[in-house]
């Protein structure tokens, strides 16, 4: 399953969200092309191809469900990161945080976030939320070349 | 006083600018005596050197403190008496040049400071020095006790400047963990329960669907108290514009964005002549939003409501600003609640609320610089007043 490989990156370290996410992804199929990571080391590994997904196949995801809080390497240094790299700054990267932090909001977008979503408190329009993001990104937006759409 | 004497800055530059010259015409002999007399009643050592700093006279008030007897140091060379002062000696030279010369030193505990002039014959040649001393050691210590306290106030004001900003930090920190963290579980609960209620509300009987009821209300109420936390917090922490606006315009603004939660009320507007205010428009419409709503809410069930909106005429830069409502109103007794954090003065069951607006109310009128205050009685209705800077008055063209 490891290496098997999926269009979305959800990079989430509360297994409870994971959990809430892939839920709201089930309304549109989504649920199995998204490869679920904890923080933001294991993110990179991923994007990478290091560590534990070094066997896994070429390509980009066709976007990234990036946390902002989580241990290690937090969602603002993988976005820099990311956005830095020639060869990955052309992902589509969506912040999925659980509250608007003017500053966060800022430091993400300099940083060439694609969008800036947080997650809602209310379930049915975290579903709604979710799903919109699943369905634009993954179903409706032409990903950069290089993108692996399932 | 004598420090107040020689702090009177003509003499000095008097006798800088025009260095003293010996006196043409001879003294009558009663005005010689009055000099002497006055010499030796003044608070002060005065001393006449000749051109080669020979002590000429020694004479005044203040030689005995100094343990010395008038003209005892007459025909002394002043470099040998005063060559354990080596200022002083400098100054008389520096004097010899010119020009009056201040020295200001401490001996044995008693600061003295001495104006050295020349003396210039009627030819114009130098023809000695002449020195005024006064004991300024009051002075002094007053001086450097002023200097001290200034350091020490100075010391303490950084001091708690740096514990303020500390405690901002920490708050700003507070409510950044507070939005993330205690929001997280939040939106578990919520999740769950709505997935439990998905997939397992056939086998759950009514209380058991109740109970789940119970749980998510609770946690939509946790929600709004956190939102409104932070909103609370966020008052201080946003910088404040200053700007001219309408406050006609803006309360016109907030009674049509209340439309919604009129649906099926009768309420009665009375919207009187509202003059320009200064301050921060997004803060201040947060002030009316807040006042109106509340007017709004706690006029349920009057028919018909009345809102009343209007202003006092503007006193010392200030207009007053009131909503009037012809609701619950409230015990003046509690009225120290009124404005407090999460205060409320009616039940949840009775009129909903956080107990936050009117506490943002207040913030936002203090950080304008205003004062507010409410009026009310049971079931009488309230009137809550604010005031806020009034724009300058334009000059009237010329």
């Amino acid at each position: 399953m490891i290496n098997a490989l999926k269009s979305v990156l959800l990079v989430e370290d509360n297994e409870l969200d994971v959990e809430l996410t892939l839920e709201a992804f089930k309304g549109n199929n989504l649920a199995n092309s998204v490869q679920v990571v904890r923080d933001g080391e294991e993110a990179l590994e991923y994007l990478y191809r290091e560590g534990r997904f070094q066997g896994r196949p070429e390509g980009n995801p066709i976007l990234v469900l990036l946390d902002l809080k989580m241990p290690k390497v937090n969602g603002l240094d993988v976005l820099r990161k990311v956005k830095a790299d020639p060869d990955l700054k052309s992902i589509p990267i969506v912040m999925l945080t659980t509250s608007k932090e003017e500053q966060d909001l800022v430091e993400s977008y300099k940083l060439g976030v694609n969008a800036y979503v947080v997650k809602p408190v209310h379930f049915p329009d975290f579903v709604t939320a979710i799903s919109q993001l699943g369905t634009f990104w993954a179903l409706v937006n032409n990903p950069p070349p290089g993108s692996v759409r399932q | 006083m004598m420090a107040e004497e020689a702090e009177k800055p003509g003499r000095q530059e008097a006798s800088a600018e025009t260095p003293g010259r010996m006196p043409g015409p001879e003294l009558p002999d009663s005005q010689l005596e009055l000099l002497r007399l006055a010499v030796q009643h003044a608070p002060l050592i005065l001393s006449v050197y000749d051109k080669e700093f020979r002590f000429r006279l020694l004479m005044g008030g203040a030689l005995g403190e100094r343990g010395m007897k008038e003209n005892q140091l007459v025909g002394l060379d002043a470099r040998e008496v005063l060559k354990d002062n080596p200022e002083l000696l400098a100054s008389l030279e520096k004097a010899k040049q010119g020009h009056t010369h201040r020295w200001l030193g401490e001996r044995t505990g008693v600061y003295l400071e001495a104006y050295v002039s020349p003396i210039f014959d009627g030819k114009g040649e130098f023809n000695g020095l002449v020195s005024m001393a006064l004991n300024v050691t009051d002075r002094v210590k007053a001086q450097a006790e002023v200097l001290r306290l200034n350091a020490e106030l100075e010391a303490k004001i950084k001091e708690r400047t740096g514990e303020l900003e500390e405690a901002i930090h920490e708050l700003e920190a507070f409510s950044y963990s507070v939005s993330h963290d205690l929001r997280a579980p939040l939106r578990h609960i919520g999740g769950f329960l709505e997935l439990l209620l998905k997939k397992s509300a056939a086998s759950l009987d009514d209380q058991g669907r109740r109970y789940l009821g119970i749980i998510s209300d609770s946690a939509k109420r946790m929600d709004s108290l956190i939102t409104d936390l932070l909103s609370f917090s966020r008052v201080n922490r946003q910088e404040r514009l200053s700007l001219r606006f309408s406050m006609a315009e803006l309360t016109a603004q907030v009674i049509h964005d209340l439309d919604p939660d009129l649906q099926g009320r009768e309420v009665e507007w009375t919207v009187g002549e509202l003059p320009d205010a200064v301050g921060d428009l997004s803060m201040i419409r947060q002030v009316m939003a807040n006042l109106l709503a509340n007017a709004v809410k706690f006029t349920l069930g009057r028919q018909p409501a009345r809102i009343e909106i209007g202003a006092l005429a503007e006193d010392e830069g200030k207009n007053t600003y009131f909503v009037r409502d012809n609701g619950a109103g409230f015990e003046m007794k509690y009225y120290e609640k009124l404005f407090g954090i999460f205060q409320r003065l009616h039940g949840a069951a009775e009129f909903e609320g956080t107990g936050i607006g009117l506490a943002n109310v207040r913030r936002i009128v203090h950080r304008h610089g205003g004062t507010v205050w409410a009026e009310g009685a049971v079931g009488r209705g309230a009137t809550f007043s604010f005031t806020l800077p009034a724009p300058p008055v334009p000059k009237p063209a010329p």
